[in-house]
């Protein structure tokens, strides 16, 4: 079918992954369909400010890079009525949609997308593109799923900073000076340094300072987000690492800065610039192998540590890119100790080490790239979608 | 009602006019709570079957039709004979009829057999059952957090994921929803 509108529905749960997930949606879409009007409702509007600080939380409807956002916490039927339903409307990460809109939608949208969040688990192949039978009304609607392979719907990269990732590879020293300078942190970046950041869950991150304190060369750590920050306060505090002073700080060999919050631009180029990453969600997982950077993953805790099942199936997905046996073990076994941590205790220092992580950081970026041009091959997300529309 | 998470084969739901019997419901975790169930259902007007997703927590109207207990006596030309005790009376279902029901059943097991009109139309399995294991690799000494699972073949010939204690001739309890080991039985 032929399209000229799409809506996005989303529910923030909690922490920037839902909507910086639909942000980059909405936005990326937009790109490849200029003359197409996006709209996306989301229920806190505060969230997506952090995640770009042109949008200003408190208005009812503004527009940012071409793309309407709408508080949905302000929607009723009367301005439902107003602003009309879309030719699709997309359901992101399980967000219902507000009755008002729905009743409508269900007899004016030809077309509900159910956007899921991304797995490297097998069984969501057999998932993406089926039907969800509804109801009432004439509209279909289908769950889509974005993953690894080619039988998903594919990845969802900044395409900006993969167009430019060869200038931004060249140019990291100069951004990463801007960068601080431009947050007020005056700390040295000279070439040498070995530079990660670090954007993490509730966690500790003891054995990580104590392996890195085992290094010969000077470690840059940037550290993002309240989570990542008060863990790191707590595991300064345990080494009774007194060095340095806000927002830097010192443990023997290294400067841990805490960041203020940058936009989902600066992030995913900042990914580009360092050594290696610690990442949480989805969202930050996929740019993260876009960056062709040594990673690690952190996945969101779930009852019963269910994230393990999601860590092992990405390990799986990366098992392949991986040359060198020894390597990838080690690179799992860091993997799963990192996120053996309870809901209930996040907190926690986990057993993990990081020494073979260092030591074969070379192999490992090798690995990444690699599985970047794997998720590019099997799947541009907003192509595979684009197309499904256009085929239904 | 009842939300997509809780429905199992056998189960009655209704759809605009419609009714489907539930013929297989698989259900997967995702991330932040946004699970799915990927469900093969059959409309019972127009017998058209339809392969499915959705959300865990969608809600549907369950219906509940006449059942009857009846004991499956044997398989032939891929039709299902079950027998009401009392009466003597047999009905046949065919292997699309029974969906995951297939993967539990054994003669002699007594069963709900859904009703439509006077016709069967699917059977509704308990929450749990109880099978034997009848082939397993041996336990790996030392693991016994029942963490870590193994596959284990049941005297129905299905495979489900046990913990690394059990052993052939185990029987266990198996939560028919998810296809989960839920303990041994004896």
């Amino acid at each position: 079918m032929t399209f000229h509108s799409i809506d996005i529905f989303c529910h923030v749960i909690d922490n920037f992954g839902d909507a910086g997930f639909v942000y980059r949606f909405a936005t990326e879409m937009k790109l490849a369909h200029p003359s197409c009007r996006i709209r996306v409702f989301i229920d806190n509007v505060a969230v997506l400010a952090n995640i770009d600080h042109a949008i200003i939380s408190g208005r009812f409807m503004q527009e940012c890079n071409s793309v309407l956002f709408i508080d949905s916490t302000m929607l009723d039927a009367g301005k439902v009525e107003t602003l009309g339903v879309a030719d699709v409307l997309v359901e992101a990460l399980g967000c219902h949609t507000p009755e008002c809109y729905l009743e409508k939608a269900l007899f004016a949208c030809p077309l509900i997308i159910n956007l899921e969040y991304l797995s490297a688990e097998p069984w969501i192949e057999g998932c993406h593109l089926k039907e969800s039978l509804l109801p009432k009304g004439t509209a279909k609607k289908y769950f889509f799923m974005p993953g690894f392979t080619p039988s998903t719907g594919g990845t969802l990269l900044n395409s900006r900073v993969q167009a430019r990732k060869g200038d931004i590879v060249a140019g990291r020293t100069g951004f990463l000076k801007d960068l601080l300078y431009r947050s007020g942190i005056r700390h040295p970046v000279s070439e040498g340094r070995l530079i990660g950041t670090v954007f993490t869950y509730e966690r500790g991150f003891d054995t990580l300072l104590v392996d890195v304190g085992q290094l010969e060369q000077e470690v840059l750590l940037l550290c993002f987000g309240q989570k990542s920050r008060s863990g790191m306060e707590h595991t300064l505090s345990r080494l009774e690492a007194a060095g340095g002073r806000e927002p830097v700080r010192r443990w023997r060999n290294a400067s841990i800065v805490f960041m203020p919050f940058i936009t989902q631009g600066e992030y995913d180029t900042l990914l580009c610039c360092t050594d290696f990453n610690l990442v949480r969600g989805e969202d930050s997982l996929v740019q993260a192998i876009g960056a062709g950077k040594p990673f690690i993953w952190n996945a969101y805790l779930q009852d019963a540590k269910y994230q393990e099942v999601k860590v092992e199936a990405l390990l799986a997905a990366l098992k392949p890119c991986f040359d060198d046996e020894a390597v990838f073990a080690a690179y799992r076994e860091l993997h799963l100790l990192f996120n053996d941590a309870a809901v209930e205790q996040p907190l926690q220092t986990t057993g993990e080490r990081y020494a073979s992580f260092f030591r074969d950081l070379k192999k490992i970026e090798l690995a990444i790239v690699k599985m970047c041009y794997f998720i590019k091959k099997n799947g541009n997300l907003v192509d595979r979608f684009s197309h499904f529309i256009r085929e239904f | 009602m009842k939300e997509a998470q809780d429905l199992r084969t056998g189960n009655i739901v209704k759809m605009g006019d419609d009714l489907f019997i539930i013929l297989k419901a698989m259900y997967n975790k995702g991330s932040r709570g946004a699970s799915t169930v990927r469900m093969k259902m059959k409309n019972l007007t127009t017998g058209a079957v339809s392969e499915t997703v959705y959300r865990a927590s969608d809600k549907f109207d369950n219906v509940v039709l006449d059942r009857r207990k009846m004991q499956f006596l044997c398989q032939n030309n891929g039709f299902y004979t079950f027998m009401d005790n009392e009466t003597y009376e047999q009905m046949d279902l065919s292997r699309e009829d029974l969906g995951n029901a297939l993967n539990y059943l054994k003669e002699e097991m007594v069963i709900d057999v859904i009703l439509y009109g006077e016709k069967a139309v699917g059977v509704e399995l308990p929450v749990q059952v109880e099978r034997e294991i009848v082939y397993t690799e041996p336990a790996v000494k030392g693991d016994t957090s029942g963490k870590v699972l193994k596959t284990a073949r049941l005297d129905t010939g299905y495979e489900v994921k046990v913990p690394l204690y059990c052993i052939i001739g185990d029987r266990i309890r198996i939560d028919t929803t998810t296809d989960e080991f839920v303990a041994r039985a004896n």
